[in-house]
């Protein structure tokens, strides 16, 4: 018996399940059953050689996983989504595995993409995993996909906010242009209470408010689109944003002492600051120092953003006077209590 | 006591051998999850996930003399891998078993977060967030500390909330591959 409710609950719920499955029959093919695997060995040959170069393009549109171990059962650390950034998955993964990329082997898995194992020494070291080596066609579809990256990356740059249905478009005819038959831009727009702003741009992720790598998706064969603010604003967003969060952590303000410190932080984006404030959610914490302040009376800032208009700067403060958050998952903006707005 | 091997080739006859199995490795495999994910929810769906892929597979097993644990952890890799790529759980192997995976209560949850070291982990997690970039840390920060779900993280940090997952999840792996890779 486990100390963990939860573990002894899904054991009894895996013995019940698996005390009712079927045993798998294993049979050999009739007949009509090898007729089918002879057609279906011919019409997989015909479309082989147009299958490989599409397979390795899906492939290099992928990330690349690295695993610190000969197989997955000796690994010891795992790193995921490393992107290829122009090099081979041997010399993207040297530097996370510690290792030389001339000791490290790619192999193409057909579920997880490109992994890399470091070299066992032996040879067939893919296909001992149950896996293939990567294809000889992968370095031609990793430059392609290149192309693509560095395309949709210059079509986000051209212009400070491109509506998300004018990205897309141009999205498309980049795709055509460049030879991603089948792949199309997919607009995934935000709902309104979360929207972000009228521009288009690519998915945000850790390091880019708009990341060209990050929107391929190769399940789908499609580049997904986002929308949001307009570049110059994620750019004074992000970069004074998290430093105006850090900031509410080192000293006590009050509600009117925080608003003055990011008005003036905020003043050489000559935008509109909008303010909102709440009481903190039941059970969560603030890190980087503020909760200690928060739990003092004192002010924080919990987020900097862009307002739908894409031109008003919203901050969103946190302190034990105002109203609570909602309790649900999702808090409106609205949920926001607006307590200024400078002209 | 039977081994993890002769275990899972009984478990081929014997659906019992497998609960065996199950709860001699279930814990420990919780555990490998939790510390990787930093999140209760998706740790339990991911050893739920585990474990049925297992009893699907486990015909294939082999006894070739390595533990049927290292087996198991080669399961539970590809899945952690999968959701690491995915952004979510796999969970084809729990529904065509028809596992009713029950509801994670606080008590599991409180009792899972007990089985890592807290004061050692807390520090590698201060350092390896020390190393991520800002916006990685406010993703993780959002999700994982301050517990918010994905929709409310999407209107803290003015993004879509499937750029707030994107977001999260890749914070999450990057934090998982600095904490592995601390000495």
């Amino acid at each position: 018996m486990s100390q963990i409710p939860f573990v002894n609950q899904l054991g009894d719920a895996l013995e019940m399940a698996t005390a009712h499955a079927p045993a798998p029959r294993r049979r050999l093919p009739g007949r009509r059953g090898w007729l089918v695997v002879a057609l279906a060995v011919l019409v997989l040959g015909g479309i082989a050689a147009a299958e490989t170069l599409r397979s390795s393009t899906n492939l290099a549109a992928g990330r690349i996983s690295c695993i610190s171990g000969t197989s997955n059962a000796n690994a010891k650390v795992f790193s995921y989504d490393i992107e290829a950034n122009g090099r081979t998955p041997q010399q993207a993964c040297s530097p996370v595995m510690r290792r030389p990329a001339g000791r490290l082997v790619a192999c193409d898995s057909a579920r997880y993409g490109v992994v890399v194992y470091e070299a066992s020494g032996r040879p067939g070291q893919c296909g001992r995993l149950g896996i293939r080596v990567l294809p000889a066609t992968y370095a031609a579809a990793d430059a392609h996909v290149h192309r693509l990256i560095f395309a949709l990356a210059r079509l986000y740059r051209a212009q400070n906010c491109i509506a998300p249905a004018t990205l897309a478009r141009e999205v498309d005819a980049t795709l055509a242009r460049l030879g991603f038959p089948g792949w199309r831009a997919a607009l995934q727009l935000s709902p309104a209470r979360s929207s972000t702003g009228p521009c288009g741009q690519f998915p945000a992720t850790g390091s880019s408010a708009s990341d060209p790598a990050a929107s391929l998706d190769n399940q789908h064969d499609i580049v997904m689109i986002n929308n949001g603010a307009a570049r110059s604003m994620d750019s004074v967003t992000g970069t004074v944003g998290y430093r105006l969060i850090v900031a509410s952590g080192r000293r006590c303000y009050t509600l009117a002492s925080i608003q003055r410190y990011v008005r003036r932080a905020l003043a050489a984006a000559h935008s509109p600051i909008e303010f909102a404030s709440t009481a903190e959610q039941a059970g969560t914490q603030a890190m980087l120092g503020r909760q200690r302040y928060y739990d003092e009376g004192c002010a924080i800032v919990v987020g900097v953003g862009t307002a739908a208009d894409g031109r008003t700067i919203q901050v969103q403060l946190q302190d034990r006077s105002s109203s609570p958050a909602s309790a649900s998952g999702n808090v409106p903006p609205s949920a926001y209590q607006p307590v200024l707005r400078s002209p | 006591m039977r081994s993890d091997a002769e275990l899972l080739l009984a478990s081929r006859q014997d659906p019992r051998a497998f609960r065996e199995l199950y709860d001699r490795w279930a814990e420990e495999l919780l555990a490998y999850f939790y510390r990787r994910v930093l999140d209760p929810d998706v740790a339990a769906d991911l050893l739920a996930e585990t474990f049925a892929v297992a009893f699907e597979r486990r015909r294939r097993f082999r006894d070739l003399g390595r533990p049927g644990g290292a087996w198991l952890y080669g399961i539970a890799s590809k899945e952690l891998s999968h959701f690491f790529r995915h952004r979510q759980v796999e969970k084809r192997a729990i529904r065509k078993l028809g596992v009713m995976v029950p509801v994670l209560d606080q008590e599991s949850v409180q009792r899972i977060e007990a089985m890592i070291d807290q004061d050692e982990h807390r520090q590698t997690l201060a350092a390896a967030m020390e190393q991520m970039s800002a916006g990685e840390r406010d993703a993780v920060e959002l999700r994982v500390i301050s517990e918010l779900g994905y929709g409310e993280i999407a209107a803290r940090l003015r993004c879509s909330e499937a750029a707030a997952r994107t977001r999260v999840h890749r914070g999450l792996a990057h934090l998982s591959n600095l904490m592995e890779a601390k000495p």
